[in-house]
């Protein structure tokens, strides 16, 4: 069942090469015409190293927007970009250094990559997929972004794939609503709507046990398998922080695992300080984690990140009917209260 | 040189098996990793170098011509994901407790006989390099067991990807620096065996295996020639003057945008040595740590000289391609391509170090696609001064 | 001499913690093992890394003499977790001290000159040292001038010392605290340091100037010893970065291609000066 749903999807990528030539240019067109007018400072958005590779790219003149690109290995997720105060200068709510209190008194720690950051101050454009969206979504409600000073660029989504060629798993099961982005959450949309063949109808929350089938095998593991299997994940993780780092909501100035007073968890990579850094950072991301999938793609080592995030996803979804990234005035529910929230804890 | 035949490994890596830690390349759900195999499982879980098997006309994973699609790599991705300096240099390691009381040292682990198999070219060398910093002036003491007890049989590579660079960092498919014994695939599970080193002899020495004849010192030079040429990617480090004018440029901006300064390619370098020493409780250990953060140079008081990611990623490529040559007489760097490979935005170090010069002048790199800047001189090697005498 | 293992502490006691400032106590320690107190030696300028039990491990500059024997001084300001640490110290705590590390003062090379002192705020624990293994022979060396300062009077550091010196018939000593810091009995200079050194105008000519301070004093100080036409062979400034090992392995404390740990703390003004914007 999975395969030929994989090998549908692959046939569908195939189909669209020429549709995303053509995107390809339309984008090019565009962003020169936003530079030229100087609607944009920037635009953010997919080139190519001179190794081959596809790239992030980041276009401040006219002339450069030649090389901005658009095919099926332009998995990253740009949004990332809108926190990281060396990318867009001042744009958004982030400044500066930020002053925190230790128990040795003030300490005045440095920002993500703050200082002094670049001349591009101004308005930004940054190319979306469908997921990718969903995470600006989040930053929005979060009032992490100046919605007004961001031009979103929305492109509909074949699916993209590993450097193997093949379809990522994340993208099987994208539906229609989120692989052509809406127009009412982008300013610009470029290309057709893609068509791609019918999956399950996931977007609805009451469709569960379709959605979540990776966890729920997890979830039928007894305790001490769940916890062999994910040790021996653990095991490998070399705490090189890819995961937080690409993650598009991890935008904290002061990550608390970057914190030494005090230090809540070993940086030193082992099973148990590792379980820690994985936990509490899917904590942390609960009611907020678009499911965009660039953790489990950036971890060098294989180990598979969407799962903990979804089962997250999953006991939010269960007792919240709530799913993240599909609206931009929605706020988590990790975040607010509300007086119809389960309480089943309190009897 | 000798002749091995596969049997002839296996049956000496399953009599070592009870003696001998065996570090070899496994596969674990389609990745290849170096891990120290598990006596209880023999060698089951050795991921034997099949996918190097020269093939004749259907070599896999040569790569499309396709301009959309890069190289389509096979399924399991020949170069390992960690180097092997792990087992030299471990990810953590605890050094001392230190109560109110007092101090209990950690007992340096006795040298222990281990087996490193298939290490490649690179890596072997990436060994040499990290020498100098850990047997130099002062000693890491269980670094240096661990070198002494342990003996490298490398493996020549016979099909570099599009991300190696090895040959224009004084390395090479079928260069043996660093290995004891070398091996080279001849095809039909036959390799071509070389000591490099006295404790390579020995072993070498206690296995079967005919004299190599003329055709097959024959069949391994063609294969390193066409190794070596499959090798497109030539990184050229300006001299030191050139990086030391650019060093304000511009240009570290614009290279680093994308860079989300994590530490996989500290992690995964053969050559990157960087580490924190760190307090668990009452426990005093070191453990990786990498330039690329940004709590690296911060301290207790805030101070940062490299708050931006630009200042960290510059240090980066300072530190592997001027200082450490300035220290030690090479690069810290052996072509590897690990850095580019698994870089989770591709930061292409080959692109940006050759940039430095003609594009580092203007401020900017050159876009994809138009020339490349006109060559300019390959670095020279001659360092201001001797810093140690490394291993030798 | 050096521990069997190279990142293994000595065990060390309080002896006396002593208050110098708001933020700046000085730390006696004396060796546990009587053997190692009898053999420790260093030179003035090195330093160590002092750990206090499940906090950490700094980096010090050893403030006292080698010629004190017994005991060794370094000079805490408390900014953070190990050195909040260190101020909670009970007498007799036990803490680890691993060194000596790095390079020296270079004594020789000052023989028979003027040595002029600049130090700003914690900085003069750097040269306490030095300037007392000078003291004790002063005839070696020519006119001697120390000019310190601080943020404000209650920031002066070495109260003792700074009345000694004050006092002594071979040198010349200048306090100065930055505008707004001086009380309404105090005497000596008010301004920013680099400010008043260039108002002192010492000559350059047969003069060696040893600096040290936080990084932007030494940054400003170093710029004026330049336009003063300073030869930046005879300035001599001491560093400090963020370190770890102190032995050159774990890669932290460079500054271009030197290591602070292990090419100095200790390096001249030519050394250093084409890589001073990436450390200040």
């Amino acid at each position: 069942m999975k395969e030929s749903a994989l090998k549908n999807a692959e046939a569908a990528v195939q189909k669209a090469a020429a549709a995303l030539q053509k995107t390809a240019a339309a984008l090019q067109e565009t962003a020169t015409d936003l530079l030229a007018q100087k609607a944009v400072d920037l635009v953010i958005g997919y080139g190519r190293s001179s190794g081959g590779d596809v790239v992030p790219l980041f276009v401040g003149r006219v002339e450069e927007a030649q090389a901005l690109e658009w095919n099926q290995h332009c998995t990253y997720n740009l949004v990332r970009y809108l926190t990281d105060p060396e990318v867009i200068g001042s744009f958004g709510s982030n400044r500066g250094a930020k002053k925190i209190k230790s128990g040795a008194g003030m300490e005045e720690a440095t920002a993500k990559g703050a200082g002094k950051a670049e001349a591009v101050a101004g308005k930004v454009a940054v190319v979306v997929k469908g997921c990718d969206l969903k995470s600006l979504m989040v930053l929005q409600s979060e009032n992490q972004l100046r919605r007004e000073r961001l031009t979103v660029i929305g492109l509909p989504c074949p699916g993209v794939t590993d450097e193997a060629g093949r379809v990522l798993a994340k993208c099987e099961s994208c539906p229609p609503e989120v692989y052509n982005p809406r127009k009412e959450l982008c300013d610009l949309i470029i290309g057709e709507p893609v068509q791609r063949p019918a999956g399950e109808p996931l977007s609805n929350p009451d469709n569960q046990d379709s959605t979540y089938r990776d966890v729920e095998r997890i979830d039928a593991l007894n305790p001490a398998e769940r916890r062999e299997l994910w040790d021996n994940y653990f095991a490998r993780c070399l705490r090189c922080y890819a995961c937080r780092n690409v993650c598009p909501l991890c935008y904290c100035k002061e990550c608390v695992f970057d914190q030494h007073d005090p230090r809540w968890v070993s940086p030193a990579a082992a099973v148990a300080s590792n379980r820690s850094f994985h936990l509490i950072r899917a904590y942390h991301l609960a009611g907020r984690c678009v499911d965009c999938g660039e953790c489990e793609r950036a971890c060098p080592v294989g180990i598979p990140l969407r799962r903990i995030n979804r089962k997250a996803a999953k006991v939010v979804e269960e007792s919240f009917h709530f799913r993240a990234g599909l609206d931009p005035e929605a706020k988590s529910p990790l975040v607010v209260f509300a007086n119809e929230d389960p309480e089943e804890f309190i009897e | 040189m000798r002749i091995l035949e596969r049997k002839t490994l296996t049956d000496l890596l399953k009599s070592r098996l009870a003696d001998s830690q065996i570090i070899a390349p496994v596969e674990v759900e389609g990745r290849l990793y170096f891990q120290q195999l598990d006596p209880r499982k023999g060698l089951a879980d050795l991921a034997w170098p099949a996918a190097d098997q020269p093939s004749g006309d259907s070599a896999p994973g040569a790569g499309s011509e396709s301009s959309d699609s890069p190289n389509v790599t096979p399924a399991v991705d020949p170069l390992t994901v960690n180097s092997i300096k792990e087992f030299f240099f471990p990810r953590r390691q605890e050094l001392y407790e230190q109560t109110p009381e007092g101090i209990i040292p950690r007992p340096v682990a006795a040298e222990k006989k281990t087996l490193l198999i298939f290490a490649r070219p690179c890596d072997a060398r990436g060994l040499t390099i990290l020498d100098r910093v850990f047997l130099g002036e002062v000693q890491d003491e269980s670094y240096r067991r661990a070198r002494q007890g342990t003996t490298v049989v490398g493996l020549h590579c016979l099909q570099p990807d599009r991300h190696c660079f090895c040959t224009s960092l004084g390395g090479g498919p079928f260069e043996t620096e660093g290995m004891d014994l070398a091996l080279a695939p001849l095809g039909g599970e036959r390799f071509l065996a070389q000591a490099v080193t006295e404790k390579g002899e020995a072993l070498l020495a206690s296995l079967a295996g005919k004299q190599a004849g003329e055709a097959e010192r024959e069949i391994t030079e063609k294969l390193r020639k066409v190794a070596e040429a499959a090798i497109k990617r030539s990184i050229q480090v300006p001299d030191p003057q050139t990086m030391a004018k650019h060093f304000d440029s511009p240009y570290w901006g614009e290279v680093s945008r994308a860079c989300l300064t994590c530490g996989i390619c500290s992690y995964l370098c053969p050559t990157c040595h960087c580490f924190d020493i760190v307090d668990e409780g009452y426990l005093r250990l070191r453990c990786w740590d990498t330039c690329s953060s940004d709590t690296f140079t911060r301290t207790a008081a805030g101070e940062d000289h490299r708050k931006q990611k630009r200042s960290r990623y510059r240090q980066r490529i300072y530190h592997k391609f001027s200082y450490f040559n300035e220290n030690f007489d090479t690069h810290s760097c052996v072509g590897c391509g690990r850095c580019t490979r698994h870089c989770p935005v591709k930061i292409d170090i080959v692109e940006i170090v050759n940039g430095i010069g003609e594009a580092a002048a203007v401020g900017r790199p050159a876009m994809a696609g138009r020339p490349e800047a006109a060559g300019r001189p390959a670095t020279g090697t001659g360092a201001k001064r001797r810093r140690s005498g490394g291993k030798g | 001499m050096t521990p069997a293992r190279i990142y293994t502490p000595f065990a060390a006691r309080v002896q006396e913690l002593r208050v110098e400032t708001r933020d700046v106590k000085t730390l006696r320690l004396v060796f546990q093992d009587e053997k190692v107190g009898e053999q420790f030696t260093f030179q003035p300028g090195q330093f160590v890394e002092l750990s206090v039990a499940g906090e950490g491990e700094a980096t010090f500059c050893l403030a006292s003499s080698p010629e004190e024997k017994g005991f060794v001084e370094c000079s805490v300001k408390r900014v953070g977790l190990v050195t909040e640490a260190i101020h909670r110290l009970d007498p007799n705590a036990l803490v680890g001290l691993r060194g000596p590390y790095g390079n020296s003062f270079p004594l020789g090379q000052m023989e028979g000159r003027d040595l002029v002192f600049v130090a700003g705020g914690i900085g003069l624990a750097a040269l306490r040292s030095l300037i007392k293994v000078i003291l004790a022979e002063p005839q070696k060396y020519g006119s001697i001038l120390i000019l310190y300062g601080a943020r404000s009077v209650a920031d002066l550091v070495y109260r003792e010392e700074l009345e000694q010196w004050g006092s002594h018939k071979d040198l010349k000593t200048v306090l100065t605290v930055d505008p707004g810091g001086e009380s309404a009995e105090w005497k000596g200079e008010v301004g920013f340091v680099p400010a008043v050194l260039e108002h002192l105008n010492p000559g350059r000519k047969n003069s060696t100037v040893i600096t040290c301070g936080p990084p932007i004093m030494i940054r400003y100080v170093l710029a004026a010893l330049d336009r003063m036409g300073f030869d930046p062979e005879a300035v001599i400034t001491t560093l400090e970065m963020k370190m770890k090992c102190g032995l050159g392995h774990c890669g932290r404390c460079n500054v271009g291609p030197l290591y602070v740990c292990k090419d100095g703390p200790v390096f001249t003004y030519a050394q250093i000066r084409e890589f001073v914007e990436q450390i200040i």
